[in-house]
C-alpha cells in the first residue's frame, strides 16, 4: 500500500504507523469541571467500528516527517481517497464548531 | 540422413555405478543435427542422479536431459509414479529436482528453469533407493487409502499420533524434496525500483509493449522470467516480415537496450502484484552460475512501483485428461516445439499429437521438419480443421479426426497410446512421444492478487483477466489475444495506452508482416467415459497427484463449490499452483455438476506466482544484519575493555565489563555493583531516549502527558514523571528537567523513547493542536554517563570547570545545569540516581562521549572508579526498589508500582479518567512489594508465581508474580520485586515463590520494595 | 587548565571511506547542525528574520537551499535543519547565533552530534542508493535541492542531493551510522555489479 503524505509525496506502507478510528474526539473535561461519564470514556477507548468502505483513519509518518494524518481509505480496496495533515483537520473542525 | 548426431539403439539407463568412478560420459544421442539457440561449439558437463551427462550453454537442465534420453527424471508426490519433463517453463508440475548439494541444495526445482552450467548437480526426488527402483512406488499400490481427504478421513485419532508416527512418515513417503540442512551459505539484497511503464514478460506482447511505451520516453521496466526474453519467438518456426522471429527479438532487444530510461530485467519473475502499483520481483543473479562470487547475491527481491502495468505473460498449456497421461514422453505440444526449435532437442523418435485446437498443428510441422516420425494426429475435434488436414498430409500422418487418446501405455516411459476414433473403434499406435495440447490458459495470476476474478470465454476455452487490478492493463495471449500478428499490435495497444496515460505521447509500432497462424479451437477436457472407474489413473494435478477420480470423490461426497474442491483433494496446492491443471478441474466438475464452467467458478490465486526462497524474502536482514545495530558512543571504549554487549531493542549496551580473574559474570557484576556502592561507577546510559521540548506551552504540554504535577518545576530542576496510556495503565517514566524558562529535556526509558516521541506527536497534532510546543529528539546528541557512587562528586570535581560549584547545597539532589568541563567544553549535568547512591548523569556532545569515559576513568582512577554495565545497573536498581521494564509491562497500573499518590486530581492529562476506575485501584490487585528469600542464597526466579504459603500451586492461588530478581551483594541475599495482591498490606509475611519452568519453590518473605537507604541519606549526601 | 576533550566520528576508525567503481562514500561528520522549529505561529515574521539574516526563503517542501553560510535543508512541516557551510565545528556556535538571531520565532536545537552525514559520490551512486532507500531518486522526480525523509532497509534518514555528479548527503543519527555504512557499501557493490 501507498500513502500521499501531504509533506513528503508519495511513499510505501513501511513509513507510516497505524492508529485508527479518526472519527473519534476525546471526550472534554479538565477538573475541576465535571468531566465526561465512565461510558464516553469506554466508547472512546475501546470501542470500534468496523466499515466496510471508505474510513478515515489516522496514520503517523514516522519515519517521514513526523506528521500525523487523517487517511481516508476504503477498507476493501485499501484504495486511499485522500490524506490530509491531522493537525490541519483537528483545526478546521474546531473551527466549524465555534462558527 | 539421420536427424541425430547419433543413433544408438537404446537410450542410456540409469542405474548403480561403481564406486570412486562415474560411468563413461553418454554423447547427446536426442540433440538434434541443427537448430535451436544453444552454443553447441562448448560443452557442459553436468551430473544428475551421480551420472555424468553434457549439453551446451543456452540448455536447460530439462533440455540437456532430454538430449540425453533421459525422461525419467522423478517421482510424484504420493503415488511415486514415474514422471517425465511436460512442459518447456516454469509451470513444469512433474521435473521436480533437488538442485545443488549440501548448504546450497535447493529442493522442487524445475529442471525446465534451471539453466545449464559447467559442474551442475541435480537428483531426483521421492525415490528410495533409486529413481529406477522405487520402493514406495507401493504407495501406488494402496492407492485407494490414498485418495481426496485421505488426511482427514485416516489420521484423525489419536491426535498426539500426528506428530510422532503419522506425519513422519507421510513426509517420507509422499513428499515434496529435502530442504538443505545447513545455514543457507548466499546473501540476498533487497531493492526498490521505480518505473512508468511496468511490462511483464518478454514475448511479443511484451516487446511491442516496451518499444511503443519506451519511444514515447516514459520510464520502462521490462521483466522477463526466462534468461533470453523472447518468449514464444524463440520456441516457434516463424518469420517476422520474411525474417526469422528471433532477429526481430534481436533488433528489439539492441533498440531496448539502447533506450536509457528503459531498463530490461531478465531471470525476473513478476510474482505478486500489491496495493498502490506496488509489484514484486524476484530477480536471479547467480543461480545460472556454476560458482557464486562471493560479492554477489544470489537473488534480489524487488519491489517495483509502477504507475502503470502491461501484463504480457503469456498462456500456460492445457494437458488433457486421460488415464496414464502422466507418462515420462508425454508432452505438451507447445513444449515439444519448444524443445525442437530453441533447444535442437528431439523429445521423443516417433510421435503422435493429439490435441482439440490448430495451434498445436505446428507441433506436427515442427516434428516432421526436424525428422521425426509422427505416426498419427489425433484432432477431438469431430470436423477437423484444414490446418489439421494440411499439417497431417505434409508429415505424412494418419490423421484421426473426432479422435481421442484414451490411454496411455508404458512404465517408466511411453510405450504406445491407445486411440478412439470417431466411430469408436480403438487402435494402439506405439509411440515414445505424445505431444498433447488441450488449449492455452491466459496467464491470468497477476490480476486476480486484487481479488478479481477471471472471466470464461467459451470460444477460447479458457479463462482471461476481467476486474484488473488498479494501473493494470493486459495484452496479448494473457488477455486471450492468440497469434504473433495480434500480439505484437496489441501490445503495442496496451504499451501506448499505458504510456499516455503517464502523460506521454505515443505512436504506433510497425507491425512486421507475420504468416497467418490458425488458432480454432472446440473444447476438451478429458477423455473418459465415466469418473472413477479401473481405468487406471487420470491425472488432473500432476504435482498434487490429484486425479480425475478424486474430483468425482469430491463431488459425491458432497463439495461442489471450487475453493471446498480445492481444498478437500488438495488440488492447485502444490507448488505449481494448479498452473496445468485448475482449469481442467473446473471443466471436470462442470460437467459432474451438471453447470456451466463460469457456474462452477473459479478460484483465487495468492501470491508468489512461483515459489521463492525464504533467504530473498529475508534479504540482507540476517545474522547480524537482522536489524540495525545503534552503537553508544562509548562502544569502542567498552570493547577495547573487553566488555560483553546486550542488545536493548536495538541499541547494544554493556552488559558487564569482565576483568582477568573474574570467576565468572555475577562476581563482575558483584564487583560493580559494590563498586557503587562503596566508591564510584560510571555507566553510558546514553540509550534513553531524550525528547527536547520547547516552547512557551512547554510546561502545559507537559501537565497533559504527565500524570503528575508539572507548572511549579523551577528552572534548574529535574522531576520524575509518570506517563500513562489513555487506557490508564502505566505507559512509561523518566526524568524530565527544565533548563530554562520554555526548554525542557525529557528522557524515557530505552525501550520507550520511539513510542513516546510517536505518543508526543499525536498529543500535539490531534489532541492539543493549540499549544506552542516542538520536539526533536537528542538521545544521539547527547553522550550522557551516569557517574554513580559516594565519591562520585570527588570525581565531576575533577573534570567540571571551577566555575560551577557542586556542593550539595548548591547542586542538590535533582538539580539540573548547563555547565563546561575540561576547560570549557559545554555539558549538561544532572543530578539524578538510579542507585540510590549521590550519583550524577554528565551529558556531553555525543563526539566527545568517547573522549569523556576515557577522562573519567583517567581522573576516578584515584577513587576506584569502576565501570559498570547494564547487568549492575539492574541490581543496583532492584535494591532501590525502581520499577524498570519488568514493572512497567503495559499492564500495571500506577497504584499497582505504589505510584498512585502520584497522580494529579487537578488537571487533565491522559489517562485520567480510566486510571480512576475502580478496578484499576482495587488494593486487591497485585501490587509491587519486595522479596527476600528466608534462605538467603535461595535463587529467586524471575517470573515465578507468588502463592501463599501452604496452597496448591494452582491458578486459583496463584496471587502475584516476581518481576525483577538478582543477587544483591551489598544485602548478601537473594531480592526480587514483585507484584503481589495486597502487597503492601502483607510486609512480614512469608509466601511461596513457584517456579514451574524450574521445578523450584522458594519460600520468600514480602519486604518493602526498598533494600538499602531506605532513608534516602545517600542521595542526598 | 585541563586538556580539552577531543572530538570522535561515529565510524570505527578502520572502516576506511569506501572508493570503488565510480562510487565514493565519505564520513562528512563533525559539520554543524540544528533542529529549527517555528514557534508562535508567526511564519512570516520568521520568515523575513531568515531572510535578513541569511538570504534565503526557508522552503516549504522538501527542498534544501543555501544561504549565506548557512544551508535549510526541511524537516518536516514548519521544521527545518540548518547546517553549517563549514564542514567541521570551527566557526561561532550554529545554536547560539540561531537563538541569538531568532529568538521566540523559532525553536532551536543543537542536533551536530545527534546527525551524521554521510556522503555517495560519483556516476554509480544514483544506482547504489536507489537500491538502499524506497524513493524514486531519478532525475525526473529527484534532482538537486530536492531532500527526502525516508527509510535506508530499517534506518530512518535524510537525504537530499547535492549536486548532478550526482552527489549525496544522508543524514542519519548518529548511533546508526557504522550499521548505515555498512549498508551504503553493500549497495555500492551491489550496483557497482548491476553496472
Ligand atoms: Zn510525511
Amino acid at each position: 500500500m501507498r500513502i500521499t503524505c501531504p509533506c513528503c509525496g508519495e511513499r510505501g506502507l513501511d513509513e507510516f504507523s497505524y492508529r485508527g478510528d479518526a472519527t473519534l474526539s476525546r471526550p472534554a473535561g479538565d477538573p475541576p469541571l465535571p468531566g465526561a461519564g465512565a461510558e464516553a470514556w469506554a466508547e472512546y477507548v475501546y470501542l470500534r467500528d468496523n466499515p466496510s468502505g471508505p474510513h478515515r483513519e489516522l496514520w503517523y509518518h514516522g519515519a517521514g516527517c513526523r506528521s500525523w494524518l487523517v487517511v481516508t481509505r476504503n477498507t476493501r480496496t485499501h484504495e486511499i481517497l485522500d490524506t490530509e495533515r491531522a493537525v490541519n483537520v483537528v483545526r478546521a473542525t474546531r473551527k466549524d464548531a465555534e462558527a | 540422413m539421420s536427424p541425430f548426431d547419433a543413433a544408438p539403439t537404446q537410450s542410456p539407463t540409469p542405474g548403480p555405478t561403481p564406486s570412486g568412478s562415474r560411468p563413461r560420459q553418454p554423447t547427446q544421442p536426442f540433440r538434434l543435427a541443427e537448430g535451436g539457440l544453444i552454443d553447441r561449439d562448448t560443452l557442459v558437463r553436468f551430473h544428475f542422479d551421480g551420472r555424468d551427462f553434457t549439453g551446451h550453454p543456452g540448455d536447460t537442465l530439462a533440455s540437456a536431459l532430454l538430449a540425453n534420453g533421459v525422461r525419467l527424471v522423478g517421482r510424484s508426490f504420493k503415488y511415486h509414479r514415474p514422471r517425465g519433463i511436460l512442459s518447456a517453463g516454469p509451470e513444469e508440475p512433474n521435473a521436480l529436482v533437488e538442485l545443488r548439494t549440501g548448504p546450497r541444495r535447493e529442493p522442487n526445482t524445475r529442471a525446465t528453469t534451471i539453466e545449464l552450467f559447467d559442474g551442475l548437480e541435480a537428483s531426483s526426488q521421492n525415490r528410495f533407493p533409486s529413481l529406477r527402483h522405487d520402493l514406495l512406488s507401493i504407495n501406488g499400490l494402496l492407492s485407494p487409502i490414498l485418495t481426496a481427504g485421505f488426511y482427514y478421513k485416516t489420521f484423525m485419532w489419536p491426535a498426539a499420533f500426528w506428530e510422532k508416527l503419522y506425519e513422519p512418515i507421510i513426509r517420507r513417503a509422499a513428499g515434496l524434496g529435502r530442504a538443505a540442512d545447513e545455514a543457507d551459505p548466499d546473501h540476498y539484497e533487497k531493492a526498490t525500483a521505480f518505473c512508468d511503464v511496468l511490462v511483464v514478460g518478454a514475448g511479443p506482447a511484451g516487446l511491442a509493449a516496451a518499444l511503443t511505451a519506451g519511444r514515447a520516453g516514459a520510464r520502462v521496466i521490462l521483466c522477463e522470467d526466462d534468461a533470453q526474453p523472447g518468449g514464444r519467438l524463440l520456441a516457434e518456426q516463424l518469420s517476422l516480415d520474411g525474417r526469422p522471429a528471433r532477429d526481430w527479438v534481436r533488433d528489439a532487444l539492441a533498440e531496448l537496450g539502447a533506450m536509457p530510461e528503459v531498463r530490461v530485467m531478465s531471470r525476473t519473475t513478476v510474482f505478486g502484484t500489491y496495493d498502490g502499483g506496488t509489484y514484486g520481483a524476484l530477480e536471479h543473479v547467480t543461480d545460472h552460475l556454476a560458482a557464486t562470487a562471493p560479492h554477489l547475491p544470489r537473488q534480489v527481491l524487488w519491489r517495483i512501483v509502477a504507475r502503470r502495468c502491461v501484463l504480457a505473460a503469456g498462456a500456460i498449456e492445457r494437458p488433457v485428461v486421460f488415464p496414464g497421461n502422466d507418462r515420462p514422453g508425454i508432452m505438451l505440444a507447445g513444449a515439444v516445439r519448444t524443445y525442437i526449435n530453441r533447444f535442437g532437442v528431439a523429445p521423443g523418435r516417433k510421435a503422435v499429437v493429439f490435441a482439440n485446437n490448430d495451434d498445436a498443428m505446428r507441433t506436427v510441422a515442427d516434428l516432421a521438419k526436424a525428422g521425426i516420425a509422427v505416426a498419427a494426429v489425433v484432432d477431438s475435434r469431430a470436423a477437423p480443421s484444414a490446418t489439421s488436414r494440411d499439417a497431417a498430409r505434409d508429415a505424412g500422418a494418419r490423421l484421426i479426426a473426432g479422435g481421442q487418446v484414451t490411454r496411455a501405455i508404458g512404465g517408466r516411459a511411453l510405450t504406445a497410446v491407445r486411440i478412439r476414433d470417431a466411430a469408436g473403434r480403438e487402435d494402439i499406435v506405439p509411440c515414445d512421444l505424445l505431444a498433447m495440447s488441450g488449449g492455452w490458459n491466459p496467464n491470468v495470476h497477476l490480476t486476480t492478487h486484487h481479488g478479481g476474478r477471471p472471466e470464461y470465454i467459451a470460444s477460447l476455452c479458457a479463462f482471461v483477466p476481467s476486474v484488473l487490478p488498479p494501473g493494470m492493463g493486459v495484452a496479448g495471449m494473457a488477455a486471450g489475444v492468440a497469434g504473433t500478428a495480434a500480439a505484437l499490435a496489441d501490445g503495442s495497444r496496451a504499451g501506448a495506452e499505458a504510456a499516455t496515460a503517464c502523460g506521454f505521447a505515443t505512436s504506433p509500432l510497425s507491425m512486421p508482416s507475420v504468416p497467418a497462424e490458425p488458432s480454432g479451437i472446440e473444447p476438451l477436457w478429458h477423455t473418459l467415459s465415466a469418473f472413477g472407474g479401473a481405468a487406471g489413473k487420470a491425472f488432473v494435478d500432476f504435482q498434487n497427484d490429484v486425479t480425475a477420480k478424486d474430483i468425482g470423490l469430491a463431488r459425491q461426497e458432497g463439495f461442489r463449490a471450487v475453493e471446498h474442491l480445492k481444498r478437500y483433494t488438495t488440488l492447485g496446492m502444490a507448488t505449481d499452483q494448479g498452473k496445468t491443471a485448475n482449469v481442467n478441474a473446473l471443466a471436470i466438475m462442470a460437467e459432474l455438476t451438471g453447470r456451466t464452467i463460469p457456474e462452477t467458478g473459479t478460484t483465487l490465486i495468492r501470491p508468489p506466482v512461483q515459489p521463492i526462497a525464504i533467504g530473498a524474502l529475508a534479504g540482507p536482514h540476517r545474522g547480524g544484519h537482522f536489524k540495525p545495530a545503534r552503537l553508544t558512543p562509548t562502544h569502542d571504549w567498552a570493547t577495547e575493555l573487553g566488555a560483553t554487549f546486550t542488545a536493548a531493542g536495538l541499541w547494544q549496551r554493556a552488559q558487564w565489563f569482565a576483568r582477568p580473574g573474574d570467576a565468572g559474570w555475577q562476581e563482575t557484576v558483584n564487583r560493580e555493583v559494590t563498586a557503587v556502592r562503596t566508591a564510584v561507577g560510571i555507566c553510558d546510559v546514553t540509550t534513553l531516549g531524550k525528547i527536547d521540548i520547547q516552547g512557551p506551552d512547554a510546561a502545559a504540554f507537559l501537565e497533559r502527558v504527565y500524570a503528575n504535577a508539572w507548572k511549579k518545576l523551577p528552572v534548574g530542576r529535574a522531576r520524575y514523571g509518570l506517563m500513562l496510556r489513555e487506557d490508564g495503565f502505566v505507559f512509561d517514566d523518566g526524568t524530565t528537567a527544565r533548563l530554562g524558562d520554555t526548554q525542557y529535556v525529557m528522557t524515557t526509558t530505552t525501550a520507550n523513547a520511539g513510542p513516546v516521541m510517536q505518543h508526543l506527536e499525536f498529543c500535539h497534532q490531534w489532541l492539543w493542536p493549540d499549544y506552542d510546543v516542538r520536539m526533536i529528539s537528542v538521545t544521539d546528541q547527547w553522550a550522557q554517563i551516569a557517574v554513580a557512587g559516594p565519591k562520585s562528586r570527588d570525581v565531576l570535581r575533577q573534570i567540571v570547570d571551577t566555575a560551577y560549584d557542586l556542593s550539595n547545597d548548591a547542586f542538590p539532589y535533582m538539580a539540573a545545569a548547563e555547565i563546561t568541563i575540561c576547560g570549557g567544553q559545554k555539558a549538561r549535568l544532572f543530578r539524578l540516581s538510579f542507585s540510590g547512591e549521590l550519583a550524577y548523569e554528565i551529558a556531553v556532545p555525543a563526539r566527545f562521549g568517547d573522549a569523556l569515559v576515557r577522562r573519567l576513568m583517567q581522573s576516578g582512577a584515584p577513587f576506584g572508579i569502576t565501570p559498570y554495565g547494564t547487568e549492575a545497573l539492574g541490581v543496583l536498581r532492584i535494591e532501590k526498589g525502581h520499577p524498570a521494564g519488568p514493572e512497567l509491562n503495559g499492564q500495571t497500573t500506577a497504584h499497582d508500582l505504589g505510584m498512585g499518590r502520584l497522580l494529579s486530581t487537578r488537571k487533565d492529562f491522559v489517562g485520567r479518567a480510566m486510571a480512576q476506575r475502580p478496578a484499576l485501584t482495587d488494593p486487591a490487585r497485585p501490587t509491587l512489594v519486595g522479596l527476600r528469600p528466608v534462605a538467603p542464597h535461595d535463587v529467586l526466579p524471575a517470573g515465578a508465581h507468588l502463592l501463599p504459603k501452604g496452597s496448591p500451586a494452582t491458578a486459583a492461588s496463584d496471587q502475584g508474580w516476581v518481576s525483577s530478581a538478582a543477587w544483591s551483594p551489598s544485602v548478601g541475599s537473594w531480592i526480587g520485586l514483585g507484584l503481589l495482591s495486597n502487597g503492601p498490606a502483607r510486609h512480614g509475611e512469608i509466601v511461596c515463590a513457584h517456579d514451574p519452568l524450574g521445578g523450584r519453590v522458594v519460600e520468600v518473605e514480602i519486604v518493602p520494595p526498598v533494600f538499602v537507604d531506605p532513608t534516602g541519606e545517600r542521595l542526598h549526601a | 587548565m585541563p586538556d580539552p576533550l577531543h572530538a570522535r566520528g561515529p565510524l570505527s576508525p578502520s572502516a576506511c571511506s569506501y572508493d570503488h567503481g565510480g562510487i565514493r562514500i565519505t564520513d562528512m561528520s563533525g559539520r554543524q547542525v540544528a533542529g529549527v522549529a517555528l514557534l508562535g505561529g508567526d511564519r512570516a515574521a520568521l520568515d523575513a528574520t531568515v531572510r535578513q539574516a541569511w538570504g534565503v526563503d526557508l522552503p516549504d517542501t522538501p527542498r534544501i537551499v543555501a544561504g549565506s553560510g548557512l544551508t535549510f535543508a526541511w524537516a518536516g512541516p514548519d521544521q527545518w535543519l540548518a547546517l553549517s557551510d563549514a564542514v567541521d565545528d570551527s566557526g561561532p556556535d550554529l545554536e547560539h547565533v540561531l537563538r541569538t538571531t531568532l529568538g521566540p520565532l523559532a525553536a532551536v536545537t543543537d542536533q551536530g552530534d545527534s546527525r551524521v552525514a554521510l556522503r555517495i559520490s560519483g556516476p554509480g551512486s544514483r544506482d547504489a542508493l536507489s537500491r538502499l532507500l524506497p524513493i524514486d531518486l531519478h532525475p525526473r522526480a529527484f534532482s538537486p535541492g530536492n531532500t527526502a525523509l525516508t527509510l535506508a532497509g530499517h534506518i530512518g534518514v535524510q537525504v537530499w542531493q547535492v549536486d548532478s555528479c550526482p552527489t549525496y548527503d544522508i543524514l542519519v543519527f548518529r548511533s546508526f551510522a557504522r550499521s548505515l555504512h555498512h549498508d551504503l557499501c553493500a549497495a555500492a557493490r551491489g550496483a557497482a555489479r548491476a553496472a
